[in-house]
């Protein structure tokens, strides 16, 4: 990691820690929106962060701290905006990938399912299919209904009915293909440091909860968990790293497999270990456990990326895969 | 207690010079001249291919020794420089293993421990491919519990004398010398003291060899037994009573290389065949699962590369991508054999190649991976030891 992203980890980590607290949560999942993050977090320019390494170091950053805002989801469409030649709003966004459709006048039309924090957002960019290819418009939510949902964290997935809205504006030569890739790319860092936070918190309950006389990570069993949940937030981590560093279809979607299926795999050890009270309410776990439980699934789980990874290597055939694996994407 | 965090696991991803690339297309044109050869023939395991004369070819292309200074035989080439080449060789299915552990971990050791006299009389001819090593840890008595060999070297006039008995030694029964690990003196409080390390000639009088057959059939490792072995003063490497220091410091070469995670890659490689181009939905999923964590291992191993090359030791990282690579080298064969219908095993008027003998050497050959180079349980401690457990 060069010193700049080095830097930008640090104040995302000191201001994450200073506002995500256990009474910010509670107002989150009352149904508020946290304006002080978000307020924050924009003073500090981290929902303008450039993709991919500035944009991925925040997120992973912020997804250790299990943030309650469309990070991801803002800076990505400022990405969309910004490459389109379209103005970018103020304010937190959040990003539509799968096609709606688009009229020769501007006018929105059909459902987006599941969209990442619709209800509390001003404007949505939106992928469009129409007579000209793909498009992408900034819609404002106020003209669109909205329906109410959540994941498995309770983050709002609404969703969304553009029938009889019109884009604020909207340019060509976007790819559908492209924003869901790049989408599963920041989940994938949001794991990673989901993965980080309870790999940490298991490590130092397990030095502070006794029985039979001792620290439970005195026994090798609970050891051998912790070097196994070790051994998957290294794996995702480093992919997700390697992704940043030579980027491409291979790349993004080797870093959002990985990151899906270590997510359930650690997400078991650390409940193992964390024992009853970490199946509690009022225990912090559940909140990053819940989170990797949701992000795995979201712009493709494992199966999804594994499948068309595989569909590839089968169509370069056996001779193709090694050079496949090694060579530039 | 040490608080875990990712700043203790992290694999920065290295990037490879461009004298890499070079060289990665130098090798593959090397093995596509090589395809045709006698010698050559792609292995169910990297460890399972012993062949002096491809050794000496690829010593003749300065392969061997790479990164070892000039006057020791060497080519002065990077640490990543020879990942490259060591990765291409094991996807290749390449007869590598009878120069391997000598350019590995015991020509390091001896350029980093060994006295010059050492140096100069054995690195050259590693390098030219004329010298074979065989790793001497493991007893009878010792398996994972390293420390506690008992293998003894005591002081004689003008040298020492060795007595005890090593085992799992691969190719001892071909290779020229063992890096013997002994006990000199007391192991005092932490049981890491009181071990040395010595050169031995494994033709030397009192040196007797016996074989092991494994469970394949084949006899590729060996009892070796000490019988009032008496070698000369300058066999020592290194400090006398500094053997545990200098074993780890090998243990992290022999743990951290793509031969952890691609000594099977051929069976994927014709897994890709057998399935075709038009994979059903689970085949897919399984290719790509392969596909994707062999991606995240290599890029891993090639960060532990780049960790030695800058002199740091990366222990916790070494066992990492050891115990993550095991685990695919299995997946890669139970992957295998769940997707498609094949029984393992030599199809009647089949050969060797074929899809059933491959998948049935690969299946026995299995236990043997999270064996050897250390356990997976070894390796597990070891990562919780880094975790600040231990």
């Amino acid at each position: 990691m060069n010193e700049e992203l080095e830097i930008l980890s640090h104040s995302a980590a000191r201001l994450f820690a200073d506002l995500v607290t256990p009474e910010l949560l509670r107002r989150v999942d009352a149904g508020e929106w946290p304006h002080e993050l978000w307020d924050a977090v924009a003073a500090a320019g981290f929902e303008g962060a450039e993709m991919t390494a500035f944009a991925a170091t925040v997120t992973r950053i912020a997804g250790r701290f299990a943030a309650p805002i469309p990070l991801p989801e803002t800076i990505l469409a400022a990405a969309m905006l910004e490459g389109a030649g379209l103005s970018v709003p103020a304010g937190a966004m959040t990003i539509v990938a799968e096609p709606i459709a688009i009229d020769a006048a501007g006018s929105l039309s059909g459902t987006a399912r599941r969209v990442p924090w619709a209800r509390h957002v001003a404007h949505i960019a939106v992928i469009c299919d129409g007579t000209e290819g793909a498009t992408l418009a900034l819609a404002e939510t106020a003209r669109c209904q909205i329906t109410a949902g959540q994941n498995l964290a309770a983050e709002p997935r609404d969703d969304v009915c553009f029938d009889g809205a019109t884009a604020v504006h909207s340019a060509g030569g976007v790819s559908s293909a492209l924003l869901h890739e790049q989408a599963a790319l920041l989940r994938a860092a949001q794991i990673a440091g989901a993965l980080e936070k309870i790999l940490s918190m298991t490590v130092q309950y397990a030095g502070e909860r006794r029985q039979f006389g001792r620290p439970i990570a005195k026994f090798q069993a609970v050891q051998h968990h912790l070097a196994v949940l070790a051994g998957h937030t290294a794996a995702a981590c480093a992919a997700l790293e390697a992704a940043l560093a030579s980027p491409g279809f291979l790349a993004n979607a080797a870093a959002k497999a990985c990151a899906s299926e270590a997510a359930g795999e650690a997400a078991a050890i650390a409940h193992q270990v964390h024992g009853a009270i970490g199946f509690t309410a009022e225990h912090a776990l559940h909140r990053h456990t819940k989170a990797l439980w949701a992000w795995r699934e979201e712009y493709g789980n494992e199966t999804y990326w594994n499948r068309r990874l595989g569909a590839e290597m089968a169509a370069l055939g056996g001779a193709g895969l090694w050079p496949k694996i090694v060579g530039p994407d | 207690m040490p608080q875990a965090s990712a700043d203790n696991l992290r694999f920065p991803p290295p990037v490879l010079p461009e004298a890499a690339e070079d060289l990665r297309a130098e090798v593959r044109a090397f093995l596509a001249d090589s395809a045709g050869e006698e010698a050559w023939r792609p292995n169910s395991d990297f460890g399972a291919g012993f062949s002096p004369e491809f050794s000496r070819r690829l010593a003749a292309k300065g392969w061997i020794g790479m990164t070892w200074p000039k006057k020791y035989g060497g080519a002065e080439r990077s640490n990543l420089e020879r990942y490259t080449v060591t990765e291409e060789l094991l996807a290749a299915g390449a007869p590598v293993f009878a120069h391997w552990i000598a350019d590995r971990q015991s020509g390091p050791l001896l350029l980093r421990f060994g006295s010059e006299a050492q140096r100069t009389a054995i690195l050259p001819r590693i390098a030219s491919g004329e010298c074979f090593f065989s790793i001497g840890m493991s007893e009878p008595d010792s398996g994972s519990d390293l420390a506690s060999v008992r293998t003894r070297a005591e002081r004689v006039a003008g040298g020492w004398r060795i007595n005890g008995a090593k085992v799992w030694t691969s190719n001892a029964h071909v290779n020229h010398f063992m890096i013997a690990l002994c006990r000199t003196g007391e192991a005092g409080e932490d049981r890491h003291g009181g071990l040395s390390q010595f050169l031995i000639d494994l033709k030397h009088d009192g040196v007797a060899i016996n074989p092991i057959v494994n469970m394949l059939g084949a006899h590729e490792f060996n009892e070796v037994v000490f019988d009032e072995v008496e070698i000369p003063e300058d066999r020592l490497i290194g400090g006398e009573g500094d053997g545990w220091r200098q074993v780890t410091s090998e243990l992290a070469y022999e743990r951290s290389g793509a031969e952890r995670f691609l000594s099977n890659f051929h069976i994927f490689r014709a897994l890709v065949d057998e399935i075709g181009a038009t994979p059903d939905a689970h085949q897919a999923a399984a290719l790509g699962r392969l596909t994707s964590r062999l991606w995240t291992l290599r890029s891993m191993s090639l960060s532990v590369a780049a960790m030695l090359e800058a002199g740091e030791s990366p222990d916790v990282e070494a066992a990492i991508v050891k115990d993550l690579g095991n685990r695919f080298e299995r997946d890669v064969v139970e992957t295998a054999r769940a997707v498609i219908d094949v029984q393992p095993g030599a199809m009647a008027g089949g050969n060797a190649a074929d899809f059933p003998s491959l998948l049935a050497e690969a299946v026995l050959r299995q236990p043997s991976f999270t064996l050897r180079g250390g356990t997976t349980e070894i390796m597990r401690s070891i990562i919780a030891r880094g975790l600040g457990l231990r």
